[in-house]
């Protein structure tokens, strides 16, 4: 702060009190409040002058209207005495007293002082903007020292009025000093500055705020570059973590693939082992304990696919194929995995297939199959008693897209609201007290939901506790362009008919009496056997079909039996029955129902049946539409196909269907060993490699149970060079064909291996005339009785020539096998025999002659065995299948005669002189030391037409020998030939 | 395509199991035919086939007996022998692969078969 105390003395009279003292710096000071001292005084003129001039000019200057307050202060430096010579009017007024008490008044009011300025008179105006603070003590000792000089000195008072107002008042003084009597003289004015220093007060007071705020900005901006920094390392790590995060997800996903696949390998172990140790004559107690673990494991191996396909969805990895297929199938094939389980709970399964539903759809039939297997799963897990209904039906249609709802529900224990929020979520079970009967990894669900997402679908659950659930799931379909042909016809004249349908209400009665409107009958409803014989025998009577549960409760009754069968005994009576339950199986053979039906009920098969026992001729083949090549149809013939490639299974599938085959299919050996356990085959065709249990390990699995002959197993694999036909064969697989194979070389591996078993008929035979039988009764064609020819020369790769040539050779070289075979058997020569017969066989199947083939095979396998009164059984059957051969064979030639008599009437013959054609024989000497029946053919036949007349008879046997692969005797010829040309 | 520099030698006592043989084989290799054991050895001893399709059931030397031998002498061992078999034979086809055969084909012969069988196996010359 400033010195107060030069203004005190410029300023203020003093006073002499010592209260006044307090005030002044120095302490020194005596000031007196009275005017006219000095002119009072004894003083020099020139003092005395400038006092009353200086007063006058003041008195003068208050009677303006300049609002200053004129003043005149004296100082004595002698005795350090102060006092005003002038305070006019308007001091007094501010001050509110009279001139005598200005001073004291004044003193007492100050609350603040500042001094700013002095400076050397004429040196110009005091800025108050600029106040800078003066160091007075300097300036008044120069003013002392110089005597008469004068300067200015400028001053702020912040006072409190007597009215207790604050105000400032600008002092502006000129100091002069007398120095002969040692008095400072100060003329001054004081100026109400309240206004502008109130300004100053805040403007000093916004800056210094400002550069608080400048500073406390500064602060802020150091600790914003320090977060900043902070932050970034903080998004560096967030960064890094989460590239670790994904980092360890990958390694996650491709550890579960890793670790699923490794532990399949000793599950596979496992499940094998118990089905061969199942296989041992064990106690009751033993099987079942055996039946735990193998059950336990296969429920493992399923909890681990599920996780499989859960890390492979995570990924993004979960492979989405588009291919048409038919939702019935799929739906069916669904029913079909569950049969075994629904009939040991004694439930009910319905198959609700509306049937607006679109034949033939493109999607992947594996998600869907999926989807439906682990709803229907789900189901079968929480439902005790009751029925599972497995159901699709349009929402829109359009031609070309489809959008179609599923529905898998249930009778069972249903869920609470209370989990129905999470339950599609991972790993969520619905909690107890059923999580621990449910079991499960918790996965099917969201792997459910992650599927119908992929499907562009969505899945929803309805559930009331204590009466079951529904699951929903909608997709959009591509619709596949429909043969009508697949359709299923159904005959107009259903119309006239009337049905009775036998069961009791729900859900399964429900999808009967649509399946029957729609394909015309009029349908009567019975719940029991009781209203059953009420509507036969009533006004509505006769009713053509009678379709009838045998789970109704009153067929228990004997009574009510008998009455049926006599009233129903003009009707078609067909039985549904639940599978595995023998009272219900019972009931239908005392009713005398031949036609039964198993739960679930498929429409197909439904209306095959009905058809079939209303004499409508079945579906006809698809021959036309692709005939097969080799001209044949299996009768009666189940083939497993297990193939994890949806397209080579559609393609092996149809290939086979079309031949007639009733095929089945899996999609790993696990499945199919499952499969072989419950139906009963006549061959599978499995693929090598595939997911689970590949086709040589489920091979060797499925022949602990049945034998080569009994269940002939063909591999199918895409890599010849990598194929092991060593395991394959130590696994007891039959033969193998290459993929992709065409439908002839399936068929003929397909027939090669059911052939001794199976009824296969042409097509241009009517059904019912060929039976089967334990022969194929087929290939025989009526023209050339014996043979099928076209496959023959198929075989041969069309030669019509060639074929006949070979069948020539045949019959010629067999002529007389029946004489040598009995001459063996007369001496007991079985083994030479089988070797003749064997030899018969062969060639039989290579010239397609499959009576004979047939014939000369179990000839054969009775002289293995030497049972000879067999043998002598088979042998006249044999003959004659021979003689037959060779009757068709001189039809086929004449035929062929007859064909190139037409093609080719001129024949050519020319001649040579046979010197020439020595290079020529000599070619074909070293073609003969080669055994190589070619190029001695091609060349003897060269020869032959320019050899004379004389020699044509050693060429005709010389080509004979060739023909017959007899090169030693062939040559010995030629060299006869030769000898007399070369000398 | 036929390469010459490829011979095949068919073994088979039964004419007509040549015949098919030879007619499936003509248009792809050069093809030579023995109808016994004896002759089969001495041809692959002489003329080095480069693949032998070998019937089992022969008079004399049964096939088997004639795969022993030609893997037994040095100069025949390394020629790939299929064996052809009746379909209906386990044994025989287990057979097959312990005497050193690499493969089998079976009766009656499906042409594509046996083509691609020996296109599998063969050692070009």
């Amino acid at each position: 702060m400033c010195d107060p105390g030069p203004m005190t003395e410029i300023l203020l009279p003093r006073e002499t009190d010592n209260k006044m003292e307090q005030h002044t710096h120095d302490g020194t000071g005596i000031a007196t409040d009275y005017h006219g001292k000095i002119l009072k005084g004894n003083h020099s003129r020139s003092l005395k002058d400038y006092i009353k001039a200086t007063i006058a000019g003041m008195k003068s200057f208050e009677s303006t209207m300049v609002p200053v307050i004129p003043y005149l202060s004296a100082w004595q430096e002698k005795e350090n005495a102060m006092w005003y010579e002038f305070a006019g009017q308007r001091f007094c007024e501010l001050m509110a007293c009279g001139p005598d008490k200005v001073a004291a008044t004044f003193r007492k009011s100050i609350l603040e002082r500042r001094v700013y300025n002095y400076r050397e008179k004429n040196s110009g105006c005091v800025n108050t903007q600029t106040l800078k603070q003066w160091q007075l003590s300097n300036s008044r000792r120069g003013l002392r020292k110089e005597g008469e000089k004068k300067g200015l000195v400028e001053a702020v008072y912040k006072v409190q009025l007597p009215d207790g107002s604050i105000a400032w008042l600008k002092d502006q003084a000129t100091v002069t000093a007398f120095n002969p009597d040692h008095i400072h003289i100060s003329s001054g004015c004081l100026t109400l500055v309240t206004k502008e220093m109130e300004a100053e007060e805040e403007l000093l007071r916004t800056q210094k705020k400002l550069k608080e705020n400048a500073q406390a900005l500064q602060l802020a901006h150091k600790i914003q570059e320090k977060n900043t920094e902070k932050l970034s390392r903080a998004i560096e790590a967030v960064e890094a973590a989460r590239k670790d995060a994904e980092k360890a997800n990958r390694a996650k996903s491709e550890f579960l693939a890793v670790i699923s696949h490794e532990i399949r390998n000793p599950m596979n172990g496992i499940i094998g082992t118990c089905d061969l140790i199942m296989t041992d004559a064990l106690s009751p107690r033993q099987n079942e304990y055996l039946g735990i673990i193998k059950s336990a494991a296969i429920s493992l191996l399923g909890l681990i696919n599920d996780i499989l396909d859960f890390s492979k969805i995570e990924a993004g990895k979960l492979a989405f194929m588009e291919t048409s297929f038919d939702i019935r199938d799929v739906i069916e094939d669904v029913s079909d995995l569950f049969l075994e389980l629904i009939s040991k709970k004694k439930l009910d399964l319905v198959l609700d297939i509306h049937p607006d539903v679109p034949t033939s759809v493109i999607s992947d039939p594996m998600r869907l199959r999926q989807v439906l297997i682990n709803l229907t799963s789900n189901a079968l897990k929480f439902t005790e008693q009751g029925e599972i209904v497995i159901g699709v039906a349009p929402c829109i249609t359009n031609g070309s897209h489809a959008e179609l709802e599923f529905f898998v529900s249930d009778t069972g224990i249903g869920i609470a609201p209370v989990h129905l929020d999470n339950l599609f979520d991972s790993f969520t079970q619905v909690n107890d007290p059923v999580k621990q009967e449910s079991g499960g990894t918790g996965l099917g669900l969201a792997i459910s939901r992650q599927i119908v997402t992929m499907m562009d679908g969505s899945i929803w659950v309805e559930s009331t506790p204590a009466k079951g659930s529904t699951f929903y799931f909608k997709a959009p379909f591509k619709c596949a362009e429909t043969n009508p042909a697949d359709a299923l016809a159904i005959p107009r004249d259903f119309r006239q008919y009337k049905a009775l349908i036998g069961a009791k209400k729900g859900t399964g009665r429900q999808v009967l009496q649509r399946l029957l409107d729609t394909w015309g009958f009029k349908v009567s409803l019975a719940g029991s056997g009781m209203q059953a014989l009420e509507i036969l025998s009533g006004k509505e009577q006769p009713f053509e079909l009678i379709l009838m549960d045998m789970n109704l409760d009153d067929l228990a009754d004997a009574d009510i039996r008998t009455k049926l069968k006599a009233i129903s005994r003009e009707s078609i009576f067909i039985s549904i029955t639940r599978m595995g339950i023998k009272e219900e199986g019972l009931r239908a053979v005392d009713l005398g129902i031949t036609s039964s039906l198993t739960k679930p009920v498929k429409e197909s098969l439904l209306l095959e049946t009905i058809k079939k026992r209303f004499g409508f001729s079945p579906k006809a083949p698809d021959v036309k539409k692709d005939p097969a090549p080799t001209g044949e149809r299996f009768l009666n013939t189940r083939v497993l196909i297990v193939e994890d490639n949806t397209i080579n299974l559609k393609v092996g599938s149809e290939m086979l269907r079309l031949a007639g085959v009733d095929v089945e299919t899996a999609r790993n050996g696990i499945e199919a060993v499952e499969k072989v356990q419950h139906t009963a085959y006549d061959a599978v065709l499995i693929d090598i490699q595939m997911p689970l249990l590949d086709g040589i390990e489920a091979s060797r699995i499925i022949r602990q149970q049945f034998s080569s002959r009994d269940l002939p197993i063909i591999a199918m694999s895409a890599h010849a060079k990598s194929i092991k036909w060593k395991a394959c064969v130590d696994a007891g697989i039959n033969d193998y064909i290459l993929k992709p194979f065409n439908k002839e070389a399936l068929l003929t591996v397909l027939k090669n291996q059911l052939g001794y078993r199976h009824g296969i008929m042409p097509p241009e035979l009517p059904r019912q005339t060929s039976p089967p039988r334990s022969m194929p009764e087929t290939k025989a064609s009526t023209s050339f009785p014996g043979l099928n020819i076209q496959e023959g020369i198929e075989r041969l790769g069309g030669s019509k020539k060639i074929f006949a040539d070979i069948l020539s050779d045949f019959c010629e070289e067999h002529a007389t096998f029946h004489k040598a075979l009995k001459g063996l058997l007369e001496n007991r020569d079985f083994k030479g025999a089988a070797t003749l017969a064997h030899s018969i066989k062969g060639a039989a199947g290579n010239i397609s002659a499959p009576h004979l083939f047939e014939a000369a095979k179990a000839l054969e396998l009775a002289c293995w065995d030497e049972k000879g009164m067999e043998i002598e059984t088979l042998l006249p059957p044999t003959k004659r299948a021979f003689d037959e051969v060779c009757k068709g064979a001189r039809k086929f030639f004449v035929h062929i005669q007859q064909k190139e008599n037409t093609d080719n009437p001129d024949h050519q013959e020319s001649q040579s002189t046979p010197q020439t054609l020595l290079p020529q024989m000599h070619s074909l000497l070293d073609s003969l030391d080669s055994f190589d029946p070619i190029q001695s053919e091609t060349l003897a036949a060269e020869i032959q037409p320019l050899m004379p007349e004389t020699a044509q008879t050693d060429m005709a046997c010389l080509a004979k020998y060739i023909k017959n692969y007899q090169f030693d005797d062939a040559r010995k010829i030629l060299e006869a030939l030769m000898a007399p040309l070369e000398s | 395509m036929k390469d010459n520099n490829c011979t095949i030698l068919i073994v088979d006592d039964t004419k007509t199991n040549v015949d098919v043989l030879v007619q499936t084989l003509k248009s792809d290799y050069r093809l030579g035919v023995t109808l016994n054991g004896k002759d089969a050895i001495r041809f692959a001893g002489t003329h080095h086939p480069n693949l032998i399709l070998l019937d089992i059931i022969m008079p004399g030397m049964d096939g088997f007996e004639v795969c022993l031998a030609l893997k037994a002498d040095p100069k025949t061992r390394n020629i790939p022998i299929i064996f052809i078999t009746a379909m209906d034979n386990q044994a025989h086809r287990t057979r097959c692969f312990e005497c050193g055969g690499v493969d089998y084909i079976t009766k009656p012969f499906v042409p594509r078969e046996v083509k691609e069988k020996i296109a599998k196996h063969l050692i070009p010359g």
